[in-house]
């Protein structure tokens, strides 16, 4: 086996097939599209190389801060939520509900496998104002707390808010998994001794187990930092970006202006943006990591 | 496993590449007797413009067996994108349904057939209306007509007939009239207007509306020809005013978050006295199921109100023609244009005798006798000497949702009028 797997045609083969699928289907088009954020122009009238203006463009165009500030504050609120409650989550399924944890980690996990749009759907209605009003709403008027019934996804802020608290609860239970399953690793009889020593609750949490996991907790805020900052379907689904342009969302600005504007180009150099924000933060906690290690 | 060698793994990765590419070559040119049609659509067979369609081609088919018509249905906010790839490509349907504010490109690169030109070859010119000939050369920007006005809608203020006549209310003259009209309304606890505020544009419509009556028909062509600035202190006003309206309470609670089926229930159930909107809610309006208000024969409609010192005249009308349908010049051989021709001979009578559906050809045909909204429609038709066309319609993609977008947040209250207009200058 060692001898066949020596010989580097061999490995071609086995990692051939994929690995040009992968170079077609995701670094192709990606070139392609750092291509076409040179040019300006349209299959009809035809494309201009236009150099880097696109990019100084972009600077100056109040639209592309603005989204590009939601969609920072967007996944500022959506990493913390989902990596905090995550965490949360899952050190309530090993200390506190070790029997029936696998119940309630099936439940707590179902929202993740529903489609985005069926959850916008549901909060929708959870969140309705008119023609009648929903859940929320609802439970107001039953707590006598009518001064606070409104419309929560026509105002900018409460529909953010409700974004965020939808995407939160729709991810928490992927990201408990995730650390639930660091969390096993930590030998018992480390913690053990930590109690034998003293420690506990809230102590033997941040001194023990959170460094135990570092390396599957900063996994967690990469993920989920690149997955908020591309957010896309649940703010399309939820609100379109509305009201005005409240939620709308850099992702939804680049599919924007590049298929409903038809300024390829423009929306491809606001894609590129996107891929070097990514780039930077993963990059960010990587560093981050390395020197807490050191 | 030394034998299998890269150059078979290659091959077989670029036939499978091969496979995922383009396979619509389009085999329209095919035999020289055979002749498929290809139509694209946002609506299925049974659906808007389509069932008129279809049922016309089977009937030239007994004639003309040789020539077939391929439907096919897309997403209306997929159009743009595949028009423009088609383009591209060389490979755009014969007839297709388009935005209007975006033919401009098709129509510099030659790309559709100018459709006033075509008409007036087949000597058919005269069985358009006027109105849809004005509205359509608006439409293009080139003063000539691009596009065939498969659909005519007037749009304008409907109303609750019974709601007014019990308060003793009368069709308001003017945009004042209509305000009090809706104080009085208010303070019976009914809501005066209906509006979908979720869905943007019927905010810009009564912006527009307002413009209109200010400036006169041809408000926003001036904007776009660079002869009136659109923050002149009328379209502050129009801002203003709908701004306004939306304070004093006159469109309900949380009207961002009503979308069009929620603002015509609320019309249909009474829960609201007016409604703006365009002629093509006639299907809603008349369909028993949803009007809950005593049938069409209650709704009643008046043109947009003047504004005082206006330039805008009763004649004037706002109108719309839904998404248009042009034809690509590559495609427009002999059967095409034999046809088209047949197709628009046999239009607007079947639009409208199996679905009181008025469009821009004239019809030989009354609408029936139980439908007296569409009665309404035509009469209000003859009437109309000119025509107006809606706030986005010459604005680019980009400013189109500009516009949409911040007429949320003006109502919204976290815009000012001038900050609206303002924007949308160049």
């Amino acid at each position: 086996m060692e001898k066949v797997l020596g010989n580097k045609k061999t490995i071609l083969f086995f990692v051939g097939p994929a690995l040009l699928i992968y170079l077609l289907l995701l670094i192709v088009p990606s070139l392609w599209s750092i291509g076409y954020s040179f040019f300006d122009g349209s299959p009809i009238r035809g494309f201009e190389f236009v150099g880097f203006a696109n990019y100084t463009t972009a600077l100056s165009d109040s639209h592309f801060i603005d989204s590009l500030l939601a969609s920072i504050k967007y996944a500022a609120f959506v990493t913390t939520g989902q990596v905090v409650l995550g965490l949360a989550l899952a050190l309530l399924f090993v200390f506190f509900l070790q029997k029936y944890s696998s119940l309630v980690r099936t439940l707590i996990f179902f929202p993740v496998i529903l489609p985005a749009v069926a959850v916008a759907q549901l909060f929708s209605k959870l969140f309705e104002y008119s023609p009648q009003l929903g859940f929320v709403n609802d439970l107001l008027v039953t707590l006598n707390l009518d001064g606070y019934v409104q419309a929560w996804l026509a105002q900018g802020e409460t529909a953010f808010g409700v974004l965020v608290l939808m995407d939160i609860w729709r991810s928490m239970g992927f990201y408990a998994i995730i650390l639930y399953t660091g969390l096993i690793d930590v030998p018992d009889d480390v913690i053990e001794a930590a109690r034998l020593d003293g420690a506990s609750g809230f102590r033997l949490i941040t001194s023990i187990v959170l460094p135990m996991i570092r390396p599957i907790l900063l996994s967690a805020v990469i993920f989920s930092l690149n997955g908020t900052l591309k957010v896309f379907e649940s703010a399309v689904a939820l609100t379109g970006g509305g009201p005005g342009n409240s939620t709308t969302m850099l992702t939804m600005y680049m599919y924007n202006t590049a298929f409903s504007y038809g300024e390829y180009g423009y929306g491809s150099a606001i894609a590129v943006y996107l891929l070097i924000m990514c780039l930077i933060v993963t990059l960010f906690i990587y560093r981050f990591a390395r020197k807490n290690v050191a | 496993m030394r034998k299998m060698n890269f150059p078979l793994v290659l091959l077989s990765s670029m036939v499978f590449i091969a496979g995922c590419s383009s396979s619509s070559d389009g085999d329209t040119q095919g035999g020289s007797e055979e002749r498929e049609i290809n139509y694209l659509s946002n609506r299925t067979a049974n659906q808007g413009q389509p069932r008129i369609v279809l049922p016309i081609m089977e009937q030239y088919q007994e004639e003309n067996p040789d020539v077939s018509l391929n439907l096919e249905t897309i997403e209306q906010s997929d159009i743009v994108q595949r028009i423009q790839l088609l383009t591209a490509s060389n490979a755009l349907p014969d007839m297709f349904v388009y935005e209007s504010a975006q033919l401009n490109d098709l129509i510099a690169g030659e790309y559709i057939v100018n459709i006033e030109n075509a008409f007036e070859e087949a000597d058919m010119l005269d069985t358009v209306r006027p109105a849809a000939i004005d509205l359509m050369q608006q439409l293009s920007g080139t003063g000539e007509m691009y596009a065939v006005p498969m659909e005519l809608n007037i749009e304008g203020f409907w109303y609750n007939k019974e709601i007014f006549e019990s308060l003793g209310l009368e069709e308001p003259q003017t945009w004042d009239e209509m305000m009090e009209i809706s104080d009085v309304l208010l303070e019976n606890e009914i809501q005066p207007f209906a509006l979908a505020g979720q869905d943007r544009w019927p905010i810009t419509r009564l912006i527009n509306a307002f413009a209109v009556r200010y400036y006169g028909v041809d408000a926003m062509q001036r904007v776009a020809d660079g002869n009136l600035s659109i923050t002149d202190s009328g379209f502050i006003t129009a801002a203003q005013t709908i701004q306004e309206m939306n304070d004093n309470g006159y469109f309900g609670q949380g009207v961002n978050a009503m979308d069009y089926d929620a603002a015509t229930g609320s019309f249909l159930t009474g829960q609201s006295a007016m409604y703006y909107m365009g002629s093509w809610a006639l299907g809603e309006m008349n369909d028993e199921n949803q009007n809950h208000i005593g049938g069409p024969e209650n709704i009643g409609f008046f043109n947009v109100p003047l504004v005082e010192g206006g330039e805008g005249t009763l004649e004037d009308y706002m109108m719309n023609a839904g998404l248009i349908t042009v034809f690509s010049q590559a495609g427009f051989d002999e059967s095409t244009r034999d046809w088209f021709e047949y197709l628009y001979t046999h239009y607007a009578d079947h639009a409208m005798s199996e679905h009181g559906m008025v469009s821009g050809l004239a019809t030989s045909v009354e609408p029936e006798e139980d439908d007296p909204l569409t009665q309404l429609v035509l009469d209000e038709l003859e009437q109309a000497e000119s025509s107006a066309l809606w706030f986005e319609a010459t604005f680019n993609a980009r400013k189109q949702e500009l516009a949409e977008t911040n007429a949320q947040q003006l109502i919204g209250g976290s815009m000012t009028p001038e900050e609206f207009m303002g924007a949308l200058e160049d």
